[in-house]
């Protein structure tokens, strides 16, 4: 127990204070704090104001969903995978029935294609809305986050009115998804994604152009490429150290070939070039999102698939990946042939960036940074914990 | 791009512009914020509508649905009185249950907060109204586009109408494998049609069998309730199919050609490995059966495999009753009979043809020489008409000639025939005569009259339907008034139009309006206008026996006011096969009960849930007693664990109670819906035995062994005897309403 700070008479006593020739103290951030994302804890070993040692502290919100699933029907797992990462569900639908899709060799209808499409890049939006508010939080810039998180929930407006829940949406199916568009709904994509386009700048001179984020995130966390590839960084946090890496364009998956986008690097690879990454991200989900709108075929948007109680997928396994808004998220899934999955171990971006690289570039940092380099990775700590 | 990296002190300043805007924000739930309109929100539920079948309980992902019996719900087929409970402690408003939903009775409305520190009112019985009984607009609910359920059934092939013209040969061709597997998968086991078919067979079961390719499984989940089932398979009135959840928005499911396919696979010598033969001897006690159709059949199967020493009398050459002498080839092939047939007496029953009881033997004799004698002599006797003319050589009891074809007895078939009859009986004589015509002269010439219109023909659909294709003519709605004899040979059938066949009080009162005649040209006439029992059997008894109507009057137990005479077959119950079948096997329930031996061998599924009720009640007797012997305890600890045992001996007692009333386990398994008793199982199954280390772990153990099996004796006894179990739909009326006004004041 020498690494927790106790109380003995009133009187604080650090691990070590009595021996004079070791200056270092730990200390907890988390697992509830402000700072920290979700139920997560950074357990640092500090000398003065820099971070000697980091480690992180998961489990706090671990469900077991991998061994879940092997417990449920194939169907029934579509209402719990979204909630391997609460900001960013969606990956988790897709990858989830892309697996049952590749195994069974399940066709899913274009329109379905392009209806997950949208799904995912408002998913994007949404997500990456939530990361600058709690960005902006740690380092005490308290607007931003009313503002993105407020304009997140148009959003989600978009996503309740489409799929019937806001933060969970259970609507990937395998073969395709469970409901059509709604009468009118492009419209009110279109105006959502107007509005969401004409904040953009409205954030730039609140948030991104700001004094105090540029004195603080310039510089701060720098991730080098070499590392940031050696320790497998992925997603916006690879792309902002120059490295174009995109699951989309890489990988391509649904209607993703069909649609013109670009993808935004940085070079600096520090936090500002990972924040602003994802600011020029939303950017193109929204071009995305229009060419959805544009182009989507009139048909059916799901392949019947069989009695959901006696549903057998045949045995076979599949790895599918998809570019989430934390980076690359993939599912590894075995039938063996039965009514539920044998196994299915879900890749999720988090773990790499959550854990392994955020305790390597704490080392060294001031404590007053470890918030913010960890806001500027976006893990998702309920998908480390899964 | 607005992004410049040239930091400005000032530029944030400009947000100060929104400070005259109206804020976003809603204060819920003083303020309701509308939801979308398909928004998964609280569970509403057209409880009439609702049939209770409990897919919606299978398909939840968090076992967040509990299926309640609700009092007043009526029970009937396709109906149980259950309904979906909802726990909002559990649920994920995944709105799979919706969409799995049998009825589309199931859906949600945008109604999306309840606050309450009670925890109880997170569990409801949604109705029509929802939890708050507010009416809030319809939100996430059923698709027409977005179907789980496959609706459709797997067509069956069968021989075109030129295929069958004279053959006697099946018309039915029966499943592919891919087939059965494809038709299997369509069923929800939800077990509604269990409560409906007669025998109530393990039709989940079996099916499920079939679509994991395992027909051997399927064959003994059929042989717990029905030794009959390739016949069965064939010719079964199939009423589980009107049953069946899937034929409230679609085809019910294939149940009786599925039964056919598995029994298909599994051939003649191996359906010994079906049954267990594994039988205690039951003191050289016989019984003699009187009637080798299916209920006498059924009662020998059952009886010698509880042990007993069975003699079947029958007074044709062969068994099989109606199904041998009545249905014919095309539909029922000898080998599927044979097949039945041969593998129960293999089992050891003996089988006495050609001997009528009554006439070649007397029945005090039997009821001498037997323990108990179960009479099950089926409906022989072809009513008539008695128009004028019936008495003439050239017309027959349909019946009559049916056992005739079976017995290849050369009989007259003239070039122009008449029917009179609008039921099954009646298609099967036209039909087999049609293609004796058709053999014979090379053309069909044959009238179908009946009192029925074609809407109202008792005949299946599609036996008019295949009849017309084989050439027979139909005339429904006419009354047989005269046959016309002239030089002593039959001319034809005078028949007048019939206005209507029941009246108001919907007895059977045809009236008929004479001066619509038409006459039809025939030399043959058949009567196939129904069948009645030939009571010689008992006359000896008259005196004695008590009868109910034109029926021997029997208990539950099949059992007449002769302790010695059960009853089984169309004559007590009917008149199908399958109907012939559940009573014999009762009949035999009953000998063996009144012989006073529990039945064991021939259990059922809820007999085997009571079993392992039984044996895990009585496990916990045993070692609480252990324990209290011991005297190790600590007075407190004494006191709770004798508390313990007295109320796992009046659990026990119940249990005990159960299991000998076979009312009460019929009545369980009608009306449980899968749902329910397959959870029940998966508790017992769970169970582990109980550690006996040490007196605390035992105890505990043995709680936690009981609060598992409580939810099984809940349903149990709630069907039974406890009232204070009772979930009435008015009790959680009351219990939403309270919830209401609590949240109602929430917000004042
Ligand atoms: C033409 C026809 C078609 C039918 N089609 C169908 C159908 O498709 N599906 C269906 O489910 N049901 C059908 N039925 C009804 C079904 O056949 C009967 O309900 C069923 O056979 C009744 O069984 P049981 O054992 O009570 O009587 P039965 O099958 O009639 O058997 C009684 C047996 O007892 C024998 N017997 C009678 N008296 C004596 C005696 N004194 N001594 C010795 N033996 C005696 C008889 O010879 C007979 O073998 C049909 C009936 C008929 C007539
Ligand atoms: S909405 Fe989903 S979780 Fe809730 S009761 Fe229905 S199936 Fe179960
Ligand atoms: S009624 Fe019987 S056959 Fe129909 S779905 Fe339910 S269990 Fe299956």
């Amino acid at each position: 127990m020498s690494d927790i700070v106790t109380i003995n008479d009133g009187k604080a006593i650090m691990p070590g204070a009595n021996a004079p020739e070791n200056r270092e103290y730990n200390m907890f951030i988390g697992p509830n704090h402000p700072g920290i994302e979700g139920n997560f804890a950074l357990k640092l070993s500090i000398e003065g104001d820099i971070i000697q040692k980091a480690k992180t502290e998961a489990g706090f919100l671990h469900r077991g969903f991998e061994k879940l699933m092997e417990e449920r029907l194939f169907i029934q797992n579509i209402a719990i995978v979204c909630r391997i990462c609460v900001p960013d569900p969606d990956p988790n639908e897709e990858n989830y029935a892309r697996a049952i899709e590749a195994i069974g060799g399940i066709e899913v209808p274009r329109r379905a294609q392009f209806i997950r499409v949208l799904v995912l890049e408002l998913s994007r939006i949404a997500s990456h809305l939530f990361t600058f508010g709690g960005h902006a939080g740690t380092i005490g810039l308290y607007t931003m986050p009313n503002w993105s998180i407020s304009d997140r929930d148009r959003v989600l407006d978009l996503f309740e009115e489409l799929t019937g829940g806001r933060v969970y949406h259970i609507f990937n199916m395998p073969g395709g998804v469970r409901r059509d568009l709604p009468d009118g709904f492009k419209n009110r994509v279109r105006d959502v994604m107007d509005y969401v386009e004409s904040r953009l700048s409205e954030y730039d001179d609140l948030f991104f152009n700001n004094k105090i984020l540029l004195n603080r995130a310039v510089g701060t966390g720098i991730l080098p490429v070499d590392k940031a590839i050696a320790w497998g960084a992925t997603g916006p946090n690879l792309r902002a150290a120059g490295f174009a890496h995109d699951v989309r364009k890489d990988d391509p998956y649904e209607v993703y070939e069909e649609l013109e986008f670009d993808v935004p690097t940085a070079a600096d690879s520090d936090a500002y070039s990972r924040l602003i990454v994802r600011r020029r991200e939303i950017a193109e989900s929204i071009r995305i999102v229009r060419q959805v709108l544009d182009k989507i075929p009139e048909g059916p948007v799901w392949n019947k698939q069989p009695n959901p109680l006696k549903w057998r997928v045949p045995a076979g396994d599949a790895y599918v990946r998809t570019e989430s808004s934390k980076g690359e998220y993939a599912y590894y899934m075995v039938s063996d042939g039965g009514v539920r999955p044998y196994r299915v171990h879900v890749r999720g971006a988090s773990v790499t960036h959550g854990v392994h690289i955020l305790e390597n570039m704490l080392a060294g940092a001031r404590i007053e940074d470890a918030s913010q380099i960890m806001f500027s990775l976006d893990a998702c700590p309920p998908e480390v914990d899964r | 791009m607005a992004i410049d990296k040239i930091g400005s002190i000032l530029r944030p300043f400009t947000a100060l512009k929104n400070l005259a805007e109206k804020p976003d924000t809603l204060d819920v739930p003083r303020h309701y914020r509308p939801a979308a309109e398909r928004y998964r929100g609280f569970h509403v539920n057209d409880l009439d509508k609702c049939i209770g079948c409990g897919t919606c309980a299978e398909i939840c992902d968090n076992a967040a649905i509990r299926m309640v019996p609700v009092k007043g719900k009526e029970v009937g087929v396709g109906k149980t009185q259950y309904r979906p409970a909802i726990d909002y402690g559990r649920c994920c408003w995944c709105g799979l249950c919706v969409d799995v939903c049998t009825t589309n009775s199931l859906s949600m409305t945008r109604e999306y907060t309840h606050i309450s520190p009670d925890t109880d009112t997170f569990f409801i019985l949604p109705d029509e109204k929802g939890i708050h009984e507010k009416d809030f607009p319809q939100g996430w609910h059923a698709d027409e586009k977005i179907n789980f359920l496959d609706l459709e059934r797997v067509t069956m092939q069968e021989l075109s109408a030129a295929e069958r013209g004279d053959s006697f040969i099946e018309i039915v061709k029966g499943f592919s494998k891919e087939q059965a597997v494809k038709e299997a998968s369509r069923c929800v086991s939800c077990g509604l049609c269990t409560a409906t078919c007669p025998a109530h067979m393990n039709i989940p079961e079996y099916i499920d069998a079939i679509w994991k390719e395992d027909a051997t499984e399927a064959g003994r989940q059929m042989y717990k309730t029905n030794p009959l089932p390739d016949v069965c398979g064939r010719i079964c009135t199939h009423k589980c199919e009107t049953a069946c959840s899937l034929g409230q928005r679609g085809d019910p499911v294939s149940i009786r050609w599925l039964k056919r396919y598995a029994m298909d696979q599994i051939p003649a010598s191996e359906l010994n490995t079906l049954v267990n033969q594994s039988v205690v001897k039951q003191g050289g006690k016989k019984i003699a059966i009187v009637g080798g159709g299916p209920a006498g059949l059924s009662a020998a199967y059952y009886l010698v495999l509880m042990g007993y020493g069975v003699t079947l009398y029958e007074k044709y050459p062969k068994a099989g009753g109606m199904m041998r002498y009545g249905m014919p080839e095309y539909r029922l092939p000898y080998e599927s009979i044979d097949k039945d047939i041969d593998f129960i007496l293999s089992l050891g029953v003996e089988l006495k043809t050609n001997v009528t009881v009554g006439k070649d033997i007397p029945v005090e004799k039997l009821r001498d020489e037997y323990d108990a004698v179960i009479m099950a002599t089926g409906f022989h006797g072809g009513r008539s008409t008695r128009v004028p003319g019936t008495d003439h050589p050239m017309v027959f009891q349909a019946v009559d000639l049916l056992a005739r074809i079976t017995n290849g007895d050369e009989f007259p078939v003239e070039k122009d025939i008449v029917v009179i009859g609008g039921g099954n009986v009646a298609m099967d004589i036209a039909r087999s005569l049609a293609r004796m015509q058709k053999k014979k002269y090379g053309t069909v010439s044959l009238i179908v009259t009946s009192l029925e219109t074609r809407d109202i023909m008792p005949a299946d659909d599609e036996e008019i339907v295949e009849g017309e294709e084989e050439g027979i003519v139909f005339h429904p709605g006419r009354g047989p008034e005269e046959i016309i004899v002239e030089n002593g040979s039959i001319t034809g059938l005078k028949t007048s139009r019939c206005i209507r066949v029941f009246n108001d009080q919907k007895m059977f009162a045809p009236e008929f309006d004479k001066n619509d005649i038409e006459v039809y040209a025939a030399a043959q006439v058949i009567e196939a206008i129904g069948q009645g029992p030939e009571f010689d059997v008992f006359a000896p008894f008259a005196e004695s026996l008590e009868m109910a109507g034109r029926r021997v009057k029997v208990d539950q137990f099949f059992q007449s006011s002769l302790p010695w005479l059960f009853i089984a077959g169309d004559i007590i119950k009917g008149p199908d096969a399958i109907t012939g079948i559940e009573t014999g096997h009762q009949a035999a329930l009953g000998v063996d009960f009144w012989l006073g031996k529990q039945p064991d061998d021939t259990l059922s599924t809820i007999d085997e849930v009571l079993k392992i009720a039984l044996g895990f009640q009585r496990e916990q007797v045993t070692q609480l007693e252990a324990v209290l012997a011991a005297g190790s305890l600590a007075p407190a600890v004494e006191a709770e664990t004798s508390k313990l045992l007295a109320s796992e001996k009046a659990d026990l007692a119940a249990v005990e109670a159960l299991l000998a009333g076979r009312n009460t386990r019929i009545h369980l398994r009608q009306e449980m819906p899968r749902a329910v008793r397959r959870r029940d199982f998966k508790y017992l199954e769970a169970q582990k035995p109980i550690p006996a280390e040490s007196a605390s772990a035992t105890i505990k153990a043995i709680t936690e062994h009981a609060s598992a099996g409580f939810r099984l004796y809940t349903d149990i006894l709630f069907l039974t005897k406890s009232k204070e179990l009772e979930f009435s739909l008015d009790g959680l009326r009351d219990h939403q309403k309270a919830t209401a006004e609590r949240f109602a004041s929430l917000k004042d």
